[in-house]
């Protein structure tokens, strides 16, 4: 199974499973920006035991779902990872975590349409939001390039209201601002 | 990146500055052309090509070995790829291997 096949069949059995999901990780800030590739499709799920094992069930045996838990620092959540077989590719099932911005920004996802479907994904501010978060804890170099080429190709639709909340909680607003400083001119958001 | 509330003098720095920014405009200006759906296959996309692009060298590195092992050390190099980009981030959950 091709991995785009892959992830739209996951994605298929989530809504059977009736288990929420949101598209997060590149393929959202994808949506906003540039698209660059990646080696994995990374998804946040609101699930119950009962049904994370129904979807494993489902999966396999062409995507093989690992069922040791990691945990990711930063934000502090939970993730199981996923292989479609003989591909490489990866999808990763983040568990809803009980951070304040992981709920809000699973309340706001938003559907996108994709080949006579819906796809559930986080929304621009979220993508810059989370980002941000990053750069200031793990340091990517790439969450930092996706921040600018986000803040620029969707600037003109950012709720920059929302965006300011969370960057005051999270102490990134200095780091935004500082982002902002690096773009072209007639690229930098207005925030007034 | 530049600070673009300093300037630093240096016209060299300027001009290899303001060919960064053509490239970016370029890059911004074609990702808004493009509906959802086409941004959403376009992950796919790349990383189908970037993984023909590691195969290419992979077979010309080891001509003697078989496709099968070809994808292998491919699977291996991602892998060791997302170890790098995670270290230090992740760790196993050890009290709860099931979901």
């Amino acid at each position: 199974m091709k991995p785009e096949a892959a992830v739209v069949y996951t994605l298929q059995i989530l809504e059977e499973l009736k288990i929420p999901y949101m598209v997060v990780g590149s393929f959202s800030s994808n949506q906003y920006g540039p698209s660059r590739s990646t080696k994995d499709a990374d998804l946040v799920i609101q699930h119950s035991s009962d049904t994370f094992r129904e979807l494993i069930r489902r999966l396999e045996p062409e995507i093989k779902v690992d069922r040791q838990i990691s945990f990711e620092s930063v934000t502090g959540t939970a993730r199981n990872i996923a292989t479609v077989v003989k591909t490489g590719f990866q999808i990763e099932f983040f568990r809803l975590s009980k951070d304040s911005h992981d709920l809000r920004r699973f309340e706001r996802r938003k559907k996108i349409h994709f080949e006579g479907s819906s796809i559930w994904m986080q929304t621009v501010e979220d993508v810059v939001i989370t980002k941000l978060r990053w750069i200031l804890n793990a340091d990517r170099p790439r969450d930092l390039a996706d921040v600018r080429e986000v803040l620029s190709a969707s600037r003109d639709v950012i709720d920059w209201d929302y965006v300011n909340q969370w960057t005051d909680q999270h102490g990134t607003s200095d780091l935004l601002a500082s982002i902002q400083t690096t773009l072209p001119a007639e690229l930098q958001p207005d925030r007034d | 990146m530049v600070d673009r509330s300093q300037d630093s003098g240096d016209p060299a720095a300027a001009e290899i500055q303001s060919q960064a920014d053509d490239i970016f405009r370029e890059k911004v200006s074609r990702s808004r052309k493009l509906t959802p759906a086409e941004k959403f296959r376009e992950g796919f996309e790349l990383f189908e090509w970037a993984c023909r692009q590691s195969l290419n060298g992979i077979q010309n590195r080891y001509p003697e070995l078989s496709s099968e092992e070809h994808q292998r050390i491919l699977e291996r190099r991602l892998a060791n790829a997302r170890l790098m980009d995670e270290a230090g981030i992740y760790s196993p959950l050890q009290d709860d291997h099931e979901t």
